[in-house]
């Protein structure tokens, strides 16, 4: 128990305030006849002192300790661009198309990562996009966002 | 004899060519993405799912059945070949399994394993059988308060089970319970934690938790170091089949571990994980040389993967009769079969006998293709492993993605994947489990039915629930569990789960 679980304490406490301020916005009902809010309320009730509990016991009980999460520093840099990928993905995705935004997302990743030679980098993206369309597209038919390009 | 009538009339159905080739199909996938490090059964029967969307019921289960087999023996071979479990019951196998294939002997390694899945997933399924219509009726006595009960007393067990605080457990299955609420209240209709935005509305999906949870997260954490993955040698992976030798000693793990796998796996809560650390600790305790476990034992192997195997097959049970899944995998196969239309329950024998039957010969099936399948195609996972861990990610992040999209057709989707994997990501860090909170998220709509439903029907009063025995069993059990870390000398059976938990550490 270290520093890290009075962050988390407190972050849990966070969203335990936001559940408990959406479910006061429901009908609560009460004991007898629970209400939609009631359950959601009660749960709201239980996180918040179960982080409470938590973050007393990180705070009363041990010795301080450093913040340390095991991260090395320059991995930070990474997750962020994977991450960052991905959420750009998910914008991107409905108005570029699946093949053009899965090749741009390869292309990313590979080259911003783990930074490999151009020439592995498009290959590999142009192997995988290719057998992502015709797994999803061709076989399997799922119904994916046509961009601009209309594939 | 009813059952055996039954049976055959499930297998015509299974036994159907089209039926046998979705099956082997499934088991080829899900194998082939089981192997690929990262990503566990539950992350590939989620990817595999959209894949059976279209298909009729029965044959999409069928399907599903083989990916599941799949999934579970790519989870195997991956600990035994590159000593990275797939999943938290893999776990175990990577202990004596790894040190095999360092020595050369990754085949009967991963031989044994094959065989005794099949074996313990055999008896297992002839236990689901016998045992199906009587656990049936006496499921059909459950009323809401009795689910409640049974469903309190599986999340308990989680978190009791959960390695690390239980305290945390417990602030995870309320987190679960929260996501679930997000979304339309099925009883009143009101939109509920929706923080006002649209987006919300339809709810979390289970596809974005559950792949960002395990799926990105494992991602994101394998690229904090520089890539190295060892990229095993790996040789005498042709020679598969075990000596006699191996099989002299595999023989009464394997039995020790079927029956002590199934017995747990029925249990809600953590059945499949339980039963591979009990099964080694019972089988280094039992064996003539203790010494050679965590050395290359063959026993260390085969005990286990049986009773990981049986474990499954008992908590199909609980699955299809009670319609509880009993742990996170199962959970993921029961989101599958509701995307089909299928509601397993004590009523689904009843009413959709020839699913139910079909289903089962399906299980039989998917186990043999399982055997037939992953030992000639050994080298093509082999080949697979081989493949860079830098190349490898962006496609399982792609599958991710699109095995994400594919189900609700939400960009929205997508988004939570990335949240959920930057939370699962945080979550390992700061030391939060994550089981918990997956099966407190599915059980949550269920789970707060059953309370409502009960509180209503006893006008809101505590005392009725002490007429329903079953329920009032559970529930005090529950209780027990939760506080029993308090109480010194009961702290003993945390102390034993948290000592089983450390053996991989």
């Amino acid at each position: 128990m270290k520093r890290k679980d009075q962050i988390s304490g407190v972050f849990w406490l966070l969203v335990a305030g936001i559940t408990i301020q959406q479910s006061l916005e429901l009908k609560i009902g009460n004991f007898h006849s629970p209400g939609p809010g009631y359950i959601p309320l009660m749960i709201g009730m239980g996180l918040a002192v179960v982080s409470v509990l938590i973050l007393l016991r990180a705070t009363f009980l041990t010795g301080n300790q450093m913040l340390s999460l095991g991260v090395p520093g320059s991995a930070w840099k990474k997750l962020g661009l994977v991450l960052a990928s991905l959420f750009l993905y998910a914008f991107l995705f409905p108005s570029l198309g699946f093949v053009a935004s899965t090749f741009l997302f390869l292309i990313l990743l590979l080259k911003g990562v783990e930074p490999q030679r151009w020439s592995t980098t498009v290959l590999w993206s142009a192997g995988i996009t290719l057998f992502a369309y015709l797994l999803f597209v061709v076989i399997l038919r799922s119904e994916l966002p046509q961009g601009l390009l209309g594939i | 004899m009813d059952i055996l009538a039954s049976l055959w009339q499930g297998f015509q159905i299974a036994l159907l060519p089209t039926n046998i080739a979705l099956c082997f199909m499934g088991a080829l996938l899900g194998t082939l993405i089981g192997v690929l490090p990262g990503i566990g059964p539950v992350a590939t029967i989620s990817i595999l799912i959209p894949i059976t969307m279209g298909m009729a019921p029965v044959s999409a289960i069928i399907m599903l059945s083989g990916i599941y087999y799949g999934a579970m023996y790519g989870g195997s071979t991956t600990s035994i070949l590159v000593n990275l479990p797939g999943e938290a019951a893999s776990v175990v196998t990577c202990f004596d399994g790894y040190q095999m294939a360092l020595q050369g002997r990754a085949g009967p390694a991963l031989g044994i394993a094959a065989f005794g899945s099949f074996i313990a997933g055999t008896l297992g399924i002839v236990g689901l059988m016998f045992l199906a219509l009587p656990m049936a009726q006496f499921a059909l006595k459950f009323g809401p308060p009795e689910y409640f009960g049974v469903m309190f007393l599986g999340l308990t067990m989680v978190c009791f089970l959960s390695r690390g605080s239980l305290l945390k457990s417990i602030l995870m299955v309320f987190v679960g319970l929260i996501l679930a609420y997000v979304g339309m209240d099925s009883v009143s209709g009101d939109i509920r934690l929706s923080l006002n935005s649209i987006l919300l509305w339809d709810g979390i999906g289970l596809m974005p938790l559950i792949m960002g949870l395990f799926g990105v997260s494992e991602v994101l954490l394998s690229l904090e170091q520089p890539i190295l993955r060892e990229i095993l040698e790996v040789k005498g992976w042709k020679k598969l089949l075990p000596s006699r030798q191996d099989w002299k000693e595999s023989a009464g793990p394997m039995a020790r571990g079927g029956i002590l796998g199934f017995l747990l796996g029925v249990l809600p809560g953590g059945g499949t994980v339980l039963s591979t650390f009990a099964s080694y600790s019972l089988e280094k305790r039992l064996s003539k040389n203790p010494e050679q476990f965590g050395k290359g034992a063959i026993a260390g192997v085969a005990g286990p993967e049986t009773a990981n195997n049986a474990a499954s097959s008992g908590s199909f049970i609980t699955l299809f009769i009670l319609g509880i899944p009993p742990n996170v995998v199962m959970a993921t196969l029961l989101g599958a079969m509701m995307i089909h239309g299928i509601q397993p329950g004590p009523l689904f024998l009843k009413e959709s006998p020839q699913v139910f039957w079909g289903v089962v010969a399906s299980m039989y099936l998917g186990n043999i293709m399982l055997l037939l399948l992953n030992l000639p195609f050994i080298g093509l996972w082999v080949k697979v492993l081989r493949v860079p861990y830098r190349l490898l990610f962006p496609l399982i992040l792609l599958l991710t993605l699109v095995g994400v999209y594919t189900v609700r057709n939400k960009p929205f989707d997508l988004v939570l994947l990335g949240v959920f994997g930057l939370l699962g990501y945080l979550m390992k860090k700061f030391e939060y489990e994550p089981a918990p909170l997956v099966l407190a998220f599915i059980l949550g709509d269920q789970i707060e039915m059953a309370l409502r439903q009960s509180l209503i029907i006893f006008s809101g009063s505590f005392k009725p629930f002490l007429a329903h025995p079953i329920a009032a069993v559970s529930i005090s059990v529950g209780v027990f569990i939760l506080v029993s870390p308090l109480l010194p000398f009961l702290g003993l059976g945390k102390k034993i789960a948290e000592k089983a938990a450390s053996l991989e550490e």
